[in-house]
C-alpha cells in the first residue's frame, strides 16, 4: 500500500518536473522567435491569469463579494515602481515635490521589489478585509470598492510619495515572460493547494452558509482574512508586474473599469473554477487586445471606419450580462480541468476506437 | 503636502457656501431616495442607478438640441422616458435574477452599470457637453449681502415638494401600501393580493423620476454633463442612504442632506483637503458601518438563523 | 433542579430579552454525561432561542451557559464547538455546493494541528491528518448509511439523508454534547424510526450528551430520560416522559392534549 503511494508519488513529481521544463523551453522559444507586440499580450495574459486568481479566491471560494481589487494593484504596482526606479529617474519624474526619503536614494533588484510588495498589499489587504468581517455581501462590496477609492485619492494626493495624478515614468521593464508565468504558476498551485486543502473547505463552507461553518468551529474572522489577504497579495504581486511591464502608472488607471475587467475575468470563466479562471483570463486579454480593432480608425478595403471609443467594455459589458443571466456559473462553473478529466478524455477515446476495431 | 489649515471666511462666502451645500444636499437627497427605496423592496444596490442619473440628463440634452422642444417639454420629456428605463432595466436585468444568489444580482447590477456608461460613451461621445441655462433659472435674487440665482431656491424647494408628494404615495396611497408591504415579504404580500411585480415596478419608476429630476437640477446647476458623471454621485448618494438608514426614505434625505453639505463644508473650510472630497463619502461610509451599520434612522435589525 | 457535579452543560437562569419581547425567561438545564434530554414546546417557545444561546449564536440577556464547569456564556459559535458542542439546525443549513463528504470533512477542520503554511506545502503532518480525517468521515458516514452518496452534492439529496448528513457533520466536530433541532422533521415512519435507534446509537458509540429539540412525540416519549417543557420562554414541567404525558399544564398547552401520542 505504501509502496503504491510512494510510486504514485514519484510518478506525478516526474511528470510535474517534466511538464515544467517543457513549459520553459517553450517561453524561452517564444521569447526569441515572437515579436515585441505578443510578447506583451502574453505576458498581461499570465498578470491577469494571477490577479483573476487572487479576485476568484476571495469573491468565488470564499464568497466575500470584494470590489476592491484595483486598490491592491495599485498599492503593489507603486511599491515596485518605487523600489525598482534609479534615482536619477526618479529626480526628473517629481519634479513637482521630490520624492521622500530613503525611497528616493534606494533602487532595488527586481524579486526584493516584488516580495515587498506583495507582503504590503497583503497587509493592505488585512486592512480592509479585517473591518468588513461582519459585513454582508452588498455592503461589503460598497466599501471594498470604497477602500480602493480611499487608496486612489491616497495616491493622488499624496505627490511626495507617489507624485499624485502626474504618475510614474521611467519604471524598470524588468517584466519578461519567465517572471510573469512563474508569477501565473504559483498562483495557480498556491490556489489548488489552497482550496484543496481543509483551510479550502473551511472557506467554501463559508461561501455556502457562514453560520453553518462558525457552528461548525471555523474561525470566520481568521478565514475570511487569510482570504483577503492572499488575494490582495496576489494582486499586488500582479500590480507590480503590470507596472514593471508597461513602464508607466497613475492613480487613474486604477479605478473601477480595471476592476470591472478582474470581476468579468473571474465570472466569465466560473467564479470557483481555477481552470475557468486561467482560461478566460488569457481569453479576455487577448480579445481586449483583439477588440481595440473596434476602437480605432482603420481604412477597412478602401472605406474609412471612424473608430467607436468604448466599444470595447459594451461588448465586454454585454457579454457579462448574458452570462449572468443565461450562464450564471460561468463558463467552467466549479468544475477544474485535472489529470483526472484528461485520463477520462484519454480512455473514452481509447474505447470509442477499440469498438471500431471489432 | 496636505494643508489643514482653517480657512477664514466672510459671511458673504460663508452664506454662498450654505446655499451651495443646500444645493448639492437637495440633489443627493433626490438620487438617494432611489436607492433606498430599491435597496428597501429588493435587497439590491442598483449600482445602474447613477446611470440613470446620467441618461436623463442627456435626454433632456438631446430634447433641445435636436428635436427644439421648449425646455419645459423637454424636461418633462426626459422624466417619464428615465421612470420608463428604470422599469425596463427591472424587467431585463434583475426580475429573471430574483431567485438566483443574491451576488450574481449585484454582478448583474454592476453589469448594467457599466454597459450603460459605456454605451453612453459609444453614442453621446467622451467629451462633455454644455447643459442649456433657460433664463427662467437664471433670475438674479438678492439675500442680503448675497446674490443667487433662482436655481438656487427651486432645487431644495423642488424637493421639499417631491417629498411631500412622494410621502403621501407611499402612506397614502394603494399603491404606496403594496409597496411598503412588498418591503416586509414578497409572498406574505402576495397572499394579501398584494401584485408584487408591479410594486416593483413603481418603486424603479418613482425611484428613477426622481434621479432624473436631480439629473436635470444638476445640469443646470454645473452645466457640464459626460457619460461618466454617474459613477461618483451614484456610490456616493447610495452611501448617503446607508447612512441615513438604508430602506428609510427620511433617511436617505437625511444622508443626502449630510453628505452634500459635508462635502461643501470640507472643501469650504479645509481646502487644502480638497482633493479628498471624493474620499469623504467612503471614510464616512466605512466608519458608520463599523460603528453604526444601521445608519442614523436605522431599520430594525433581522435576526438570523 | 439537581446540579450534579457530574454534568456536562448546565444552563443556569437564562434569559433573552428581545427589545420589550422576552423570548426566553428563567431557563435552568442540567444535563449529565451519556444523558439524552428532549426539549419540547409549541411553536414559538423559545426551544430554537435556547439552542442559539447555548451554542453562541446568541448572547443571553441574563444567566450563564456552564461546560464541564467552565463559563462559555458569550464565547462565539466556533469557540464553543472547540470545547465540545455541536448542533444540528431546525432549517437544515449544509455546505450545499460541497460534496457529503466535504460537509463532513468541514467539521474536523477545527481539531487540525497542521498549519496553513504545511497544508500548503503538502507537508507529512498535514498528510497524515488529512488521510485520517477522511478516514474518519467515511466511517461517520456509515454511521448515518450515507456511505453510497459520499461524492454527491449535498444539495442532490434527499431531504431525510440531508437531516442525516447535518448529524454526520456535527459529529465530525468530535463533540461532547450534541444539539439536535427538530432532526425527525419531514420524516416519515420508516425514517424517524431509523432515526431514534441512530440517536441512540451515536449516544452509546461516542460517548456523548444529547439535547434534542423535537416536535414528533413519538421520538421523544421513546428515547428521551428527561424532557423539559417550554411555553412562551418559561419552563412549565420537567420530568420522565410518563410525568409529561400526564402533566396538565403541557397538555394545555399543546392545546387538547392531541399530538401527545401514546407509544
Amino acid at each position: 500500500m505504501a509502496g503504491n503511494q510512494s510510486n504514485n508519488f514519484m510518478r506525478k513529481a516526474v511528470l510535474a518536473v517534466a511538464g515544467l521544463v517543457l513549459f520553459y523551453l517553450c517561453l524561452y522559444w517564444i521569447n526569441t522567435q515572437w515579436d515585441a507586440y505578443k510578447v506583451r499580450i502574453l505576458n498581461l495574459c499570465a498578470i491577469y491569469i494571477g490577479i483573476t486568481l487572487g479576485l476568484n479566491l476571495c469573491n468565488g471560494f470564499a464568497g466575500q463579494f470584494s470590489l476592491g481589487i484595483a486598490g491592491f494593484m495599485a498599492v503593489g504596482a507603486y511599491t515596485t515602481a518605487l523600489l525598482t526606479m534609479s534615482p536619477q529617474i526618479k529626480r526628473a519624474v517629481y519634479f513637482i515635490e521630490p520624492l521622500i526619503s530613503p525611497l528616493n536614494s534606494i533602487q532595488w533588484g527586481f524579486l526584493p521589489s516584488l516580495i515587498v510588495a506583495g507582503l504590503v498589499s497583503g497587509l493592505v489587504g488585512f486592512a480592509v478585509g479585517a473591518p468588513a468581517i461582519r459585513f454582508r455581501d452588498d455592503y461589503l462590496g460598497i466599501s471594498t470598492l470604497g477602500f480602493a477609492e480611499i487608496i486612489r485619492v491616497v495616491f493622488t494626493n499624496t505627490t511626495h510619495i507617489t507624485n499624485g495624478a502626474l504618475g510614474l515614468k521611467g519604471i524598470p521593464p524588468h517584466t519578461n515572460l519567465y517572471w510573469s508565468w512563474t508569477f501565473a504558476l504559483l498562483c495557480v498551485f498556491v490556489m489548488v493547494r489552497l482550496t484543496n486543502s481543509s483551510y479550502g473547505r473551511a472557506l467554501k463552507a463559508i461561501r455556502d452558509d457562514e453560520v453553518a461553518a462558525e457552528a461548525m468551529g471555523v474561525n470566520l474572522f481568521y478565514h475570511k482574512c487569510l482570504a483577503f489577504v492572499v488575494s490582495a497579495t496576489m494582486a499586488g504581486i500582479g500590480g507590480g508586474l503590470l507596472g514593471n511591464l508597461i513602464t508607466t502608472i497613475d492613480p487613474n488607471m486604477f479605478r473601477f473599469p480595471l476592476t470591472f475587467t478582474v470581476l468579468m475575468m473571474a465570472v466569465l470563466g466560473g467564479l470557483g473554477s481555477i481552470t475557468g479562471s486561467v482560461i478566460s483570463a488569457t481569453v479576455i486579454t487577448i480579445a481586449m487586445e483583439a477588440l481595440r480593432v473596434l476602437e480605432e480608425p482603420r481604412v477597412v478595403l478602401g472605406i474609412f471606419l471612424p473608430g467607436i471609443p468604448g466599444m470595447r467594455m459594451v461588448v465586454f459589458s454585454i457579454a457579462l450580462m448574458l452570462v449572468i443571466l443565461f450562464y450564471p456559473k460561468g463558463f467552467m462553473g466549479d468544475r477544474e480541468l485535472g489529470l483526472d478529466s484528461f485520463r477520462n478524455l484519454a480512455a473514452r477515446f481509447r474505447r470509442t476506437f477499440s469498438h471500431k476495431q471489432v | 503636502m496636505s494643508d489643514w489649515r482653517l480657512e477664514t471666511v466672510t459671511l458673504e462666502i460663508f452664506m454662498q457656501n450654505i446655499a451651495n451645500g443646500i444645493t448639492l444636499g437637495s440633489l443627493y437627497a433626490l438620487l438617494a431616495i432611489g436607492y433606498t427605496m430599491v435597496y428597501g423592496i429588493l435587497r439590491l444596490i442598483n449600482f445602474a442607478h447613477g446611470e440613470i442619473f446620467m441618461v436623463s440628463t442627456y435626454f433632456a440634452f438631446y430634447g433641445i438640441a435636436i428635436f427644439a422642444l421648449p425646455w419645459q417639454v423637454s424636461f418633462v420629456l426626459a422624466i417619464i422616458l428615465t421612470a420608463v428605463m428604470g422599469v425596463i432595466i427591472e424587467r431585463a436585468a434583475y426580475r429573471p435574477l430574483r431567485n438566483a444568489p443574491r451576488i450574481s444580482a449585484l454582478i448583474s447590477a454592476i453589469g448594467v452599470s457599466f454597459l450603460m456608461s459605456n454605451l453612453g460613451l459609444v453614442i453621446f461621445g467622451g467629451r462633455p457637453k454644455t447643459f442649456f441655462r433657460p433664463q427662467f433659472f437664471q433670475i438674479p435674487i438678492q439675500l442680503g449681502s448675497v446674490r443667487v440665482v433662482a436655481l438656487f431656491f427651486i432645487i431644495p424647494v423642488l424637493t421639499v415638494v417631491l417629498l411631500a408628494i412622494l410621502n403621501y404615495i407611499v402612506y397614502k396611497t394603494k399603491i404606496g401600501l403594496a409597496m411598503r408591504a412588498a418591503q416586509w415579504d414578497f409572498d406574505v404580500a402576495r397572499l394579501m393580493g398584494v401584485e408584487v411585480d408591479r410594486a416593483i415596478s413603481v418603486t424603479f419608476a418613482i425611484g428613477s423620476a426622481l434621479a432624473a429630476i436631480g439629473g436635470i437640477m444638476w445640469g443646470l446647476r454645473f452645466v457640464e454633463i459626460n457619460p461618466n458623471m454617474g459613477l461618483f454621485p451614484g456610490l456616493k448618494c447610495f452611501i448617503a442612504a446607508v447612512f441615513g438608514g438604508i430602506g428609510n426614505i427620511a433617511g436617505a434625505v437625511l444622508g443626502g442632506f449630510l453628505l452634500g453639505f459635508g462635502e461643501i463644508m470640507l472643501v469650504a473650510f479645509l481646502p487644502g483637503l480638497a482633493g479628498y472630497r471624493d474620499a469623504f463619502a467612503f471614510i464616512l461610509l466605512i466608519l458608520m458601518l463599523l460603528f453604526r451599520p444601521t445608519g442614523l434612522l436605522g431599520e430594525k435589525q433581522r435576526v438570523r438563523t | 433542579m439537581s446540579k450534579n457535579n457530574d454534568s456536562v452543560l448546565v444552563c443556569e437562569n437564562i434569559g433573552m430579552q428581545f427589545g420589550g419581547l422576552a423570548a426566553v425567561r428563567n431557563f435552568d438545564i442540567s444535563i449529565p454525561n451519556r444523558a439524552l434530554y428532549g426539549l419540547i414546546g409549541p411553536n414559538g417557545a423559545g426551544k430554537t432561542t435556547v439552542f442559539n444561546i447555548i451554542s453562541g449564536v446568541l448572547s443571553p440577556t441574563a444567566g450563564r451557559v456552564k461546560l464541564f464547569g467552565e463559563d462559555i456564556t458569550g464565547l462565539t459559535p466556533d469557540e464553543i464547538a472547540k470545547r465540545g458542542v455541536a448542533r444540528t439546525f431546525q432549517n437544515i443549513r449544509l455546505f450545499r455546493d460541497l460534496t457529503v463528504l466535504d460537509n463532513v470533512l468541514v467539521g474536523h477542520h477545527l481539531r487540525r494541528k497542521a498549519t496553513l503554511g504545511e497544508a500548503l506545502l503538502a507537508l507529512p503532518r498535514y498528510r497524515k491528518e488529512e488521510s485520517g480525517m477522511m478516514h474518519t468521515s467515511r466511517e461517520l458516514l456509515e454511521a448515518v448509511g450515507l456511505k453510497d452518496v459520499a461524492h454527491y452534492r449535498a444539495s442532490a439529496l434527499p431531504y431525510g439523508q440531508q437531516r442525516r448528513l447535518e448529524i454526520a457533520r456535527a459529529l465530525a466536530t468530535k463533540p461532547k454534547v450534541l444539539l439536535l433541532d427538530e432532526p425527525a422533521a419531514g420524516m416519515n415512519p420508516a425514517e424517524t424510526e431509523q432515526l431514534m435507534q441512530l440517536i441512540l446509537d451515536i449516544r452509546d458509540r461516542f460517548n456523548l450528551s444529547i439535547l434534542l429539540i423535537e416536535h414528533e412525540m413519538k421520538v421523544v416519549m421513546n428515547i428521551c430520560e428527561h424532557i423539559t417543557v417550554l411555553d412562551h420562554g418559561e419552563i412549565i414541567a420537567e420530568g420522565t416522559p410518563s410525568e409529561i404525558q400526564s402533566n396538565e399544564r403541557v397538555i394545555k398547552a399543546y392545546l387538547g392534549g392531541g399530538t401527545i401520542a401514546r407509544h
